[in-house]
């Protein structure tokens, strides 16, 4: 079992608020009955109730369970008993009744996961498939259909020419979008919805958005010529989901893999949390995707700039890059990150568009960079060639590098890098998502 | 690019109208010809997205920007990790604090971690009373950063020395050089004097200004002849300034001749203190008076009568007048009293004026923060006397009385306040509905005092009370409650500042 440091924790934490509030009940003095054992901590916490919070970490994965009414996981009060215990480790202790019986709960539920499901009669199966199956003929249908009037649409925007697309209202946009979202291809619909954005800021985006969509409908019409991961690759830019359960049937190897860094963005009313892993032998990289509504908490996570041992399964793709966990280990913390000059950054994010053409964004990790900035633009730059980069966090990687190179870790979506994560000295830092 | 240009222009007007046409990179070529067959708009859209792809995949790195030297070593040794944590919890919610870390720091001779540079730097921009301290906790990376942004300006100068000082004045921003010229004033006031006296007619006004200001620090009679060329600088507020300074000193000729003039204005009568309005005189306006008055609702007459009082020293009055400062409050006219005090209240106060002041009308003496003027026997004497023996009287300044003792309580009058606010909150528990922000005497309290006072018994009973008290007296929750809050955010505060010290060992 690791010990988690203070920003790794903080890193834990569903939004910014919340380890702010955490950082403030760090202070034992907030705290009664604090008490550690091999697997957890816990204590009581005073809140605005009239009883004190109850809250235990199990320290196996570093989940929180906490009897206040908020609804982020960990909750301010999981946050600051980490701390807590990261600054100065708790007493041993007896651990009281309520966390047995919380621990003993979770234990049960673990098994119960990793159980085999209960048999089923083959005919049982047999229903359930061909259920399955008609479901997915009917959505596929619809589909088609959608994609075909979708198709026509986006013919006509260009045999009319787009010269006019800026000033057409939302409701233009959108009546398109929705009807996708009708047709069942909620993910084209998405990209429908960016449509005005890229209308505002130019010819190119615009162009670009449509031809980009205008592939993806291509490819659907004639998708049983492709490959089998293209195909999927298809399907996921329509919408189509993978089945969760099924992928976890799958094998993969035990290894250890570094999370690089971590993004939360706002996709209309959903949350998406982008954590990007590196597998330390192959130096392959990953993507997890995290998914909330509204101010639903952001559940799983793994702390930054730290060392997983774990089971990590590709999703289907021409590029493999999202991935789900198995069972995680969190190991020490990461030292450094490595990384290529721009160029070869540049060589493997090409590589990447020509595996899957319509690519948003690609991680990629640049060593030995400075920042720079010509007075408008801040970049990263190594001894030949300098990057773009949009962040807010320009002048910390100036304090943390001092003017001296470093390493940094970011998106890369083909204009600027979206720096997340950077090393100095031997340290990890987060960028821009820092809680 | 010819290609691209003709891609996006056939988009922008239609297929209808203008046709993709031959394009020159083969690729592309090849691709619209075996789009064709899909219809116009299909065929163009297909192309243009090989061509921005082609785009993106071939793009190359833009050419090096020039990068600025990297930063010199840092000098001194990093802050402990717990200390750092203080340092962000204290940037984060107890603000109040902060100066007295950053001394603590600065004594230890520690620097601030380079995550935080920007924190503190950004705190010192709001604070600038606090940048001469911040200065060598930035070592030498945050004063390599603070060149990078001139938004930060005032953190490029090295202050750690006389020598480095000097440094930074030569060549110094405006705002570095302010430090700069603060710690060689502080060090050497004649020295200080002396580079500015050298520079001073090349220095724009601002700068002049700022400077000047300055050198209210260490006065003395040798400034006097610089001041007193000031006297006629082109700038209106340089002159002010010099006014300001040289009426604190009481042997220089301006206060002299601000006492000839001074002499006319107040005099004994038959029985009241006679006020006489000054008319203009020539010589006015060379001692930064101004002929029209800038202050609201004060007519020119008056605003020149206010302002030469207020440029003589206040033992002037008793050799002027033959009176003790109480019988000449009690002769002066009514309607005159106040502008009189206002304008005496500008000079340094000895102690029997100050007595008087307190008599007069304590909370002037208080929200003047006059109290500084007394000798420290004198301010706790006064203290125990009219704030700890009156706890019966309803007022709720008594706390802000107090907090007004501005230095390091010894133990002795630690315990007194200690005592005090046991009988404050025993009042309150009583029934008094008073409330005060007891939570602000910890920064003076004598810490060795502390633990005593947690493990007091009166005081963890009356804590106890306060707290079933708040929860069963519905209708008075509100005092209890605040009482209690205030008592635990004292506590707390004091532990902060007993954890400081520990984090902070060199």
């Amino acid at each position: 079992m690791t010990q988690l440091n203070a920003t790794q924790i903080l890193a834990l934490s569903p939004d910014a608020s919340g380890a702010a509030s955490g950082k403030s009940l760090a202070n034992t003095s907030k705290w009664k009955n604090l008490g550690s054992s091999n697997t957890a901590i816990w204590g009581e916490c005073q809140g605005s109730g009239k009883d004190p919070y109850r809250t235990g970490v199990d320290l196996t994965d570093y989940t929180a369970k906490c009897s206040c009414p908020s609804r982020k996981f960990p909750c301010k009060h999981g946050i600051g008993l980490m701390l807590i215990h990261a600054a100065k480790p708790l007493e041993t202790a007896t651990p009281p009744d309520w966390l047995n019986t919380w621990l003993e709960g979770r234990q049960k539920r673990a098994e119960a996961k990793s159980a085999p499901p209960k048999e089923q009669t083959l005919e049982d199966t047999a229903k359930a498939e061909k259920a399955a199956i008609k479901r997915l003929e009917a959505r596929e249908k619809k589909v088609e259909a959608g994609l075909e009037e979708f198709g026509l649409w986006l013919s006509d925007q260009i045999k009319n020419g787009i010269a006019n697309a800026p000033s057409q209202p939302y409701s233009y946009w959108e009546t398109v979008a929705a009807r996708l979202v009708d047709a069942q291809a909620p993910a084209l619909a998405r990209l429908v919805r960016e449509l005005p954005t890229a209308a505002s800021s130019g010819t190119n985006a615009l162009l670009e958005a449509l031809a980009r969509l205008n592939l993806i409908v291509c490819a659907y019409s004639r998708l049983e010529t492709l490959s089998s991961n293209t195909q999927a690759d298809v399907r996921t830019a329509i919408g189509f989901t993978t089945d969760k359960a099924e992928l976890l049937q799958q094998n993969a190897t035990r290894a250890t893999w570094t999370s690089l860094g971590q993004i939360l963005v706002q996709e209309d009313n959903l949350r998406v949390r982008r954590t990007y892993l590196e597998n330390l032998e192959t130096q392959e990289k990953a993507l997890l995707l995290d998914f909330a509504v509204a101010n639903q908490p952001m559940t799983g996570g793994v702390p930054i700039g730290t060392n997983l041992e774990t089971e990590l399964i590709y999703y289907p793709s021409n590029l493999p890059l999202r991935a789900i966990l198995k069972e995680t280990q969190i190991l020490e913390p990461a030292q450094t990150l490595r990384g290529t000059g721009i160029d070869q950054a540049l060589l493997q994010y090409a590589n990447a568009l020509s595996k899957l053409p319509w690519t948003e964004r690609y991680p990629i990790t640049l060593s030995d960079v400075r920042v720079v900035t010509d007075g408008t633009t801040w970049y990263v730059q190594d001894e030949q060639h300098s990057l773009p980069i949009q962040t807010q966090d320009h002048w910390q990687m100036m304090a943390l590098s001092g003017g001296h190179p470093m390493q940094v870790f970011g998106e890369y979506n083909g204009t600027y890098l979206i720096p997340l994560s950077m090393a100095v000295q031997n340290t990890i830092y987060m960028l821009g998502v820092q809680p | 690019m010819n290609d691209f240009r003709a891609i996006t222009s056939s988009a922008l007007l239609g297929t209808e109208r203008s046709l993709l046409g031959q394009l020159e990179n083969p690729h592309l070529e090849q691709t619209r010809q075996r789009l064709e067959p899909q219809g116009q708009a299909k065929q163009l859209l297909g192309t243009a997205m090989l061509a921005l792809n082609l785009n993106r995949a071939g793009q190359t790195a833009n050419s090096k920007l020039p990068h600025a030297t990297p930063a010199p070593e840092d000098l001194r040794a990093v802050l402990p990790e717990v200390a750092r944590k203080r340092l962000q919890q204290l940037l984060n919610q107890q603000k109040d604090l902060i100066p007295e870390w950053l001394e603590l720091a600065n004594q230890a001779g520690f620097r601030i971690p380079h995550q935080e540079l920007i924190a503190l730097l950004e705190y010192g921009q709001q604070h600038s009373e606090q940048r001469q301290i911040i200065l060598p906790l930035l070592d030498s990376r945050g004063r390599w950063l603070a060149q990078q942004n001139p938004h930060w300006a005032w953190a490029t100068g090295d202050t750690s020395s006389l020598e480095t000082a000097l440094e930074t004045w030569e060549t110094g921003n405006k705002a570095a050089r302010v430090l700069a010229f603060q710690t060689i004033r502080q060090n050497n006031p004649d020295q200080a004097r002396g580079v500015l006296e050298s520079v001073w007619k090349s220095e724009p006004a601002d700068e002049r200004k700022s400077f000047l200001s300055e050198m209210e620090n260490k006065l003395s009679q040798a400034d006097e002849t610089f001041l007193e060329l000031c006297l006629d600088d082109r700038s209106k507020e340089v002159r002010s300034i010099a006014a300001g300074l040289l009426a604190k000193l009481p042997d220089s000729d301006f206060v002299g001749r601000m006492k000839t003039r001074a002499a006319k204005l107040l005099n004994m009568g038959k029985k009241e203190l006679e006020v006489t309005l000054p008319d203009w005189e020539d010589g006015f306006a060379r001692d930064a008076l101004e002929k029209k008055s800038p202050l609201y609702n004060v007519g020119d007459k008056a605003y020149w009568w206010q302002t030469i009082m207020s440029r003589v020293p206040t033992l002037f009055w008793k050799q002027h007048l033959g009176l003790a400062p109480s019988e000449i409050l009690k002769r002066l006219p009514k309607e005159w009293k106040s502008s009189f005090i206002n304008a005496i209240m500008q000079q340094p106060l000895d102690t029997t004026w100050l007595e008087t002041l307190l008599l007069y009308d304590r909370n002037l003496v208080a929200s003047n923060n006059l109290m500084n003027y007394l000798p420290l026997e004198r301010r706790e004497a006064y203290i125990r006397q009219f704030i700890f023996g009156e706890t019966s009287k309803k007022q709720n300044a008594e706390v802000n009385w107090v907090t007004f003792m501005r230095h390091d309580w010894n133990t002795d009058f630690s315990q007194a306040v200690w005592h005090w606010l046991l009988a404050i909150g025993e009042k309150i528990l009583a029934g008094a509905n008073e409330y005060s922000y007891y939570g602000e005497l910890a920064h003076h309290i004598a810490l060795e005092t502390v633990t005593m006072w947690q493990n007091n018994p009166k005081m963890q009973h009356l804590l106890k009370q306060l707290e079933t008290a708040q929860e069963t007296k519905k209708n008075r929750t509100w005092y209890l409650q605040h009482c209690l809050e205030q008592y635990k955010t004292l506590f707390i505060r004091l532990e902060t500042r007993a954890a400081m010290r520990k984090e902070l060992q060199p």
